[in-house]
């Protein structure tokens, strides 16, 4: 990195609750938010736990003061709130003369309202406009850039599961290059029926609350989030009199070619993803204390990320998934799991891998299992995708010195 | 930026291009069938292995054959990183589960159509195959999906990260998009020949589709290679916006207005949407206006179409007929590397 690029604001919105103050006392007194849906409509709402977060769509549109029949989909609607906490907490609510760029993340779009129409619209006579644009992912990017008044860069990055990371990623690069004063990366998912049934067709929907990294885990739980991260130059922070949170210190995107949906088992891709992140951040594998895994509880993912951390750090710092609370969200996960990373490393503490038992045979790693308080300087996130589309983020503490 | 050099590319569309000579030595224009461009696919035996043939869907097949052809075409085969824009994905496949999920009461559904919906499945699928582990993107951002790979191409070249990228987009128009879009008045109401588009004088376009790469390099693998300089975009822009921008990039390549010998309009023959290409021929006094959409169809991605095209005629120094206005009459094409795709 030539410039030290920071974190200087964040804001989130899971299953957990809304906001960073919420998210971290459900994370720091281990309560899950996994629960059967009460909001979305499916044939598959008491048969698994989801992260759904506990509002209606309606209420949202009320929360915001935002208008009915305009065509705020519920991914937008948490992306818009999610940003509202960022954007305040990086302290940038008025950002005139600063370059300010939106690089959002999403995988199921409007889908959340197109599935419920999307007949009507083919079978009945009726004006469905309103949701005519929803289709697609740069609707929900639209409306944060439009809502926000930012338009100096805007785009969406959709990568599956991480899609944010990348986004995050982008936005580093975005201001480390000098094209943005500040890059705004994130991501939104709302729970929809297409995912739900997409991950039950491939069978990789637990029953029960996932159990990350242990031997008997039996898939995801999925859930619904956003999350959005404001990134800038630490000068850029400084001058206008802003603490920053974190130093973003190293990051990767890498494609690891194995397969469609599955990992290498033996965590190729993974490993080469780490590492390209510490080489990036100029650090060695002993100066990450602490490891947000990607731990999505699939047989899979779990078995190649735990043998890749293996490989890499030989005797593995604490490591966790937090999915086990906040079930698996999609294009929000890397950014949500970025904020969790960074929330660890301002409380210096980490967070408890839930319902977890025995380990797996083969790499026979141990997650942390409670939530304590320890010393970090360096963090890393992971998140790994469909299609092999890997990234790993590190964030270290401010007054980071090696 | 440094300069993008564009090492190769291949494209298949609703014209011939994937044999790149017909539409620049042949007059043959493939005209829309009931308002739809629809592209011609190739023989998909040549690109893609049997079992995968069945396998792929039809979107699958025609992104990795254009994908695979342009690599074939590169003199250069190690790629640092594959970056993809789509608009709206895979769509059959996105309806086909859509269908399924109401079709079998969310029991017992196949997951492919899930998989193939996904919108990075194309990256993924050229990465496997040609064993390219890289840096890996896909953006999906409507009608700026491909400028934001050749934006993302730019920063990874300028920061020395890499040395040659795979860039490309695509979009497919099924009959289900067609007639809920028409439902929106997205489509002309009467049935449009390609070559009266823009004599129609009426709402509405031509729907299209289109799948296009690139191999973009930082260094010249022939004399004559041709380069992108600037490609900016603007959300929402106001006039006095675009006239900036413009602006800015001539003057920080040096050059007046007058020096752009051609302007490529995304131009799609809908009455209510003419006011920019006034401003840019005023603008850009001196340039030719070409015109593209009446042969691609509209559709999120179609800028590529045009940039291929321009691509083609700046290295070969020939307009195809088919790019003028029918009201105008060709010209003869003063060398200059400089082009401006506007969407």
């Amino acid at each position: 990195m030539n410039q030290k690029i920071v974190v200087s604001g964040m804001g989130l919105y899971t299953a957990l609750g809304k906001g960073l103050q919420t998210n971290f006392d459900s994370l720091s007194s281990q309560a899950h938010a996994l629960t059967p849906l009460h909001f979305l409509d499916t044939a598959h709402a008491l048969e698994f736990p989801f992260g759904e977060i506990k509002i209606s769509t309606s209420a949202l549109l009320d929360t915001l003061k935002l208008p009915r029949n305009k065509g705020y989909t519920r991914t937008s609607l948490l992306g818009i709130t999610a940003m509202q906490e960022a954007l305040a907490n990086a302290g940038i609510d008025r950002h005139a003369g600063l370059k300010v760029g939106i690089i959002n993340a999403t995988t199921v779009r409007g889908m959340c309202e197109v599935e419920k129409y999307y007949f009507k619209m083919l079978e009945e006579e009726g004006d469905f406009s309103e949701f005519s644009d929803t289709i697609d992912c740069a609707d929900c990017t639209h409306r944060l850039a439009d809502h926000f008044k930012i338009k100096d860069y805007v785009t969406t990055i959709s990568t599956a599961c991480s899609s944010s990371a990348n986004a995050i990623i982008l936005g580093t690069r975005l201001v480390n290059q000098g094209h943005l004063d500040i890059a705004i990366c994130g991501g939104t998912d709302a729970l929809t029926r297409f995912t739900i049934n997409g991950f039950n067709a491939l069978k990789n929907i637990d029953k029960q609350p996932c159990k990350p990294f242990d031997e008997a885990r039996n898939g995801l739980n999925l859930g619904e989030g956003a999350a959005y991260l404001v990134i800038e130059k630490e000068t850029s922070c400084l001058q206008r009199n802003h603490k920053p949170i974190a130093e973003m210190k190293g990051y990767c995107n890498f494609n690891e070619s194995f397969h469609a949906t599955a990992p290498n088992p033996k965590g190729e891709g993974a490993y080469q993803v780490m590492k390209r992140a510490l080489l990036k951040a100029q650090l060695e594998p002993n100066d990450i204390h602490y490891i947000n895994a990607h731990g999505t509880a699939t047989l899979t993912n779990d078995e190649s990320e735990a043998n890749a951390m293996k490989r890499l750090f030989g005797s593995v710092p604490s490591f966790s998934s937090t999915k086990c609370y906040t079930g698996h969200t999609l294009a929000a996960a890397g950014a949500v799991e970025a904020i969790f990373s960074i929330l660890a490393l301002e409380q210096q503490c980490v967070y408890a891998n839930l319902n977890f038992a025995n380990p797996i045979p083969d790499s026979a790693l141990i997650p942390q299992l409670f939530h304590e308080k320890k010393q970090l300087q360096n963090v890393m996130s992971n998140s790994f995708a469909f299609g092999g589309n890997n990234a790993s983020l590190i964030f270290s503490k401010m007054e980071s010195k090696r | 930026m440094k300069p993008l050099y564009i090492i190769s590319s291949s494209c298949i569309s609703p014209q011939n291009t994937f044999d790149e000579t017909v539409l620049f030595d042949g007059n043959e224009v493939k005209t829309a069938h009931e308002n739809i461009l629809s592209c011609i696919e190739p023989d998909y035996k040549g690109f893609i292995n049997p079992v995968q043939i069945r396998r792929m869907s039809r979107a699958l097949k025609l992104g990795f054959s254009t994908a695979i052809d342009c690599l074939r075409k590169s003199p250069v085969k190690e790629m640092d990183a594959i970056i993809i824009g789509i608009g709206k994905g895979c769509m059959i496949d996105t309806e086909a589960f859509l269908h399924s999920i109401r079709d079998y009461n969310e029991t017992a559904l196949n997951p492919t159509h899930f998989i193939h919906s996904t919108y990075n499945q194309l990256n993924g699928m050229i990465a496997l195959d040609q064993k390219i582990n890289s840096y890996n993107v896909t953006y999906a951002h409507r009608g700026f999906s491909f400028e934001h790979t050749l934006i993302d191409a730019s920063l990874l070249i300028d920061a020395d990260e890499a040395k040659h990228v795979l860039i490309g987009s695509f979009d497919e128009m099924t009959p289900e998009h067609f007639f809920i879009k028409q439902k929106w008045g997205y489509w002309k109401n009467e049935i449009t020949d390609s070559k009266a588009l823009f004599l129609s004088n009426s709402p509405g376009t031509l729907a299209g589709e289109g799948y296009g790469f690139f191999v973009l390099g930082a260094e010249k693998t022939c004399a004559d290679q041709v380069s992108i300089l600037a490609v900016q975009t603007l959300y929402n822009p106001s006039d006095e916006e675009i006239l900036q921008a413009i602006q800015s990039i001539l003057t920080a390549h040096q050059l007046e207005a007058a020096s752009v010998d051609l302007l490529m309009l995304g131009n799609n023959g809908d009455n209510r949407q003419q006011h920019r290409d006034e401003l840019l021929t005023t603008v850009l006094h001196e340039a030719t206006p070409l015109y593209f959409k009446h042969l691609c169809g509209e559709y999120d991605t179609a800028s590529q179409f045009g940039f291929w095209l321009l691509s083609h005629v700046l290295k070969r120094q020939q307009i195809p007929e088919s790019l003028y206005h029918p009201s105008q009459r060709s010209d003869s094409l003063k060398r200059n590397q400089v082009c401006t795709t506007i969407q």
